[in-house]
């Protein structure tokens, strides 16, 4: 039993970064129907700017003290992944917008591979693992028999309290209205006067800084980072957003929170850690055969 | 108010719109006819600023807006009730007509008043207010994009195919309607495929047959002519 409840407490704080990924996939799908296989790179850059900014940037002396490090490191983060996407949706996909599918899917896959060896070949030591401070030290803390690590704590409180602001923000705001509205008809949502260029682009940003918070938060839990971390981590988010529902904002985050724990629990109980990726990817296959709506999702007609 | 000056459109190699010009004057209910695929959604579409035109100019208030990108069209009080309601289907009766007020700069308490006078042109939608857009009648949805395009207090109103696939009880409401827009002196283009009522309304008509004007006048002179009125009004 207690090993069930630790292995539900390392699912939800494994799952809160696959929802934060995920939130990006769903959000820019739900507007311009486009799965953005870069999503996953633009994770892997945010954790090497964050780690950049601690490792180049901070004075030593400030290395120590957490209220300094995180929010200059996540900023770091959050600027760098979110300029990146932002060239890629400017120079990458606007041009395509009009063409078949296929044509800024294949754009995705080449921006992928060029972030991961821009990073491989340009950051200090990238071809293999970097290591990553850990930035909240400190015992690990117990509750009825459950251990879970500071830096676990706070990056689910981080998590849980972006997804909230996200929500928010998007049922509530006149922006939200707006982002909404595109996603459901961009022709009429440009005859109300919503500048449909720039939701996407905004779209494009709230997903990269999500990333890129998870991107930093990764970093810290694993204490290294490498250039592949975006494929794999990219391909589970993506997971988690087809389980919730693609385009489906709150059945990204179950959908997160649902994978981290299927994939902390078969870990445990099924298929030892050797084997611990290949959870995602039996619950994509499924997700795909048998729900391709996810959890969440209206059935979606196919598109003229 | 509105001038259209030779006005052509193309869908890739395919004219649609092969120069057509009109004009909208201030008060007036200016009406396009003609069949299926004549070219009258296109060319309001390119009004809008939805299609971008490959040659002519559209005069709006004064000014060129034929390079406009359409949300800023909307701004300078051109609004667009598309063909086939285009209500936002997952949201609210109220957020639909708040974002038909989106492009406004306007305060709060103009925009209510004309909220009030949305909903008092359709009451039904007062009671519908929290119902989502997608579970409304067709009749409903209509009333619901026509009260959207009004809420950004436009000075001209674009009007595509109202009645369109509406039973005759609700295609005579939604008529009406329009009639009660003409009486409070909104400017209206109106396209629309019950020719007899559009024709009643209009004080200038223009029939379209495959991307061009073949005959202009007022409302009753086409009533009267008799190739407008085999052609469109069904009778031999
Ligand atoms: N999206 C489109 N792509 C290609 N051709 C189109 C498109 N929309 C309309 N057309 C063509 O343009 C012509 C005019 O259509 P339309 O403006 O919708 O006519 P109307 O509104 O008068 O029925 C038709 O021949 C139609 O087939
Ligand atoms: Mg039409």
């Amino acid at each position: 039993m207690q090993q069930f409840l630790q292995q539900l407490v390392n699912g939800v704080v494994l799952g809160a970064t696959y929802g934060l990924i995920a939130l990006g996939y769903t959000m820019v799908y739900g507007i311009i129907q486009l799965i953005n296989f870069a999503h996953g790179e633009i994770f892997m850059v945010g954790a090497f700017a964050g780690l950049a900014m601690y490792s180049y940037v901070l004075p030593e002396s400030m290395q120590g003290n957490p209220f300094i490090v995180l929010p200059l490191v996540i900023l770091a983060a959050v600027i760098v992944s979110v300029t990146v996407a932002l060239l890629v949706e400017r120079y990458g996909y606007r041009p395509l917008r009009r063409a078949p599918r296929l044509a800024p899917l294949i754009t995705a896959i080449g921006v992928s591979i060029f972030l991961q060896e821009l990073v491989r070949l340009f950051y200090p030591g990238a071809r293999s693992q970097v290591s990553f401070p850990r930035i909240i030290e400190g015992p690990n803390l117990e509750l009825g028999g459950v251990t879970i690590a500071r830096t676990s704590l706070f990056l689910l409180v981080v998590a849980l309290a972006l997804m909230v602001a996200l929500q928010t923000f998007i049922r509530t705001s006149r922006t939200g209205k707006a982002m909404r509205a595109t996603s459901q008809d961009a022709d009429t949502a440009r005859l109300m006067g919503i500048n449909t260029d720039r939701i996407i682009v905004l779209t494009f940003a709230l997903g990269a800084a999500l990333a890129a918070v998870a991107g930093v938060m990764q970093g810290m839990r694993f204490v290294s980072i490498d250039f592949r971390i975006g494929f794999l981590g990219g391909v589970k988010a993506f997971t988690a957003a087809v389980l919730g529902g693609i385009g489906n904002i709150t059945g990204a985050m179950l959908g997160g929170f649902v994978l981290g724990i299927v994939e902390a629990m078969t870990t445990q109980y099924l298929l030892g850690s050797a084997y611990k990726d290949v959870a995602a990817f039996v619950v994509l296959i499924a997700v795909l055969v048998f729900r391709p709506q996810g959890l969440l999702g209206e059935r979606v007609a196919v598109r003229a | 108010m509105l001038e259209v000056r030779d006005l052509r459109v193309a869908y890739g190699k395919i004219e649609a719109v092969k120069g057509i010009s009109f004009t909208v004057d201030p008060g007036q209910v200016v009406t396009l006819i003609g069949g299926n695929g004549a070219g009258k959604t296109t060319t309001l579409r390119t009004l809008s600023g939805l299609l971008t035109p490959t040659a002519g100019e559209v005069i709006f208030e004064g000014e060129p807006i034929h390079s406009l990108p359409a949300h800023e069209i909307v701004r300078r009080g051109l609004a667009h009730s598309p063909e086939g309601r285009h209500v936002f289907p997952r949201m609210t009766v109220q957020e639909n007509l708040d974002l038909g007020a989106f492009s406004r700069k306007d305060g709060a308490k103009d925009i209510a008043e004309d909220f009030d006078r949305s909903l008092d042109l359709f009451p039904v939608l007062r009671d519908r207010r929290t119902q989502v857009a997608g579970t409304l009648s067709g009749g409903e949805q209509q009333m619901l994009a026509m009260a959207r395009a009004l809420m950004s207090r436009p000075r001209l109103l674009m009007l595509d195919e109202p009645s369109m696939g509406l039973s005759p009880i609700m295609m005579q409401r939604i008529l009406a309607t329009v009639a009660e827009l003409k009486a409070r002196g909104t400017t209206i283009l109106l396209v629309e495929q019950n020719a007899q009522a559009a024709l009643g309304l209009a004080d200038s008509a223009h029939v379209i047959e495959t991307g061009r004007i073949v005959l202009s006048g007022t409302g009753p002179e086409l009533l009267g002519n008799d190739s407008v009125r085999k052609a469109y009004l069904g009778e031999e």
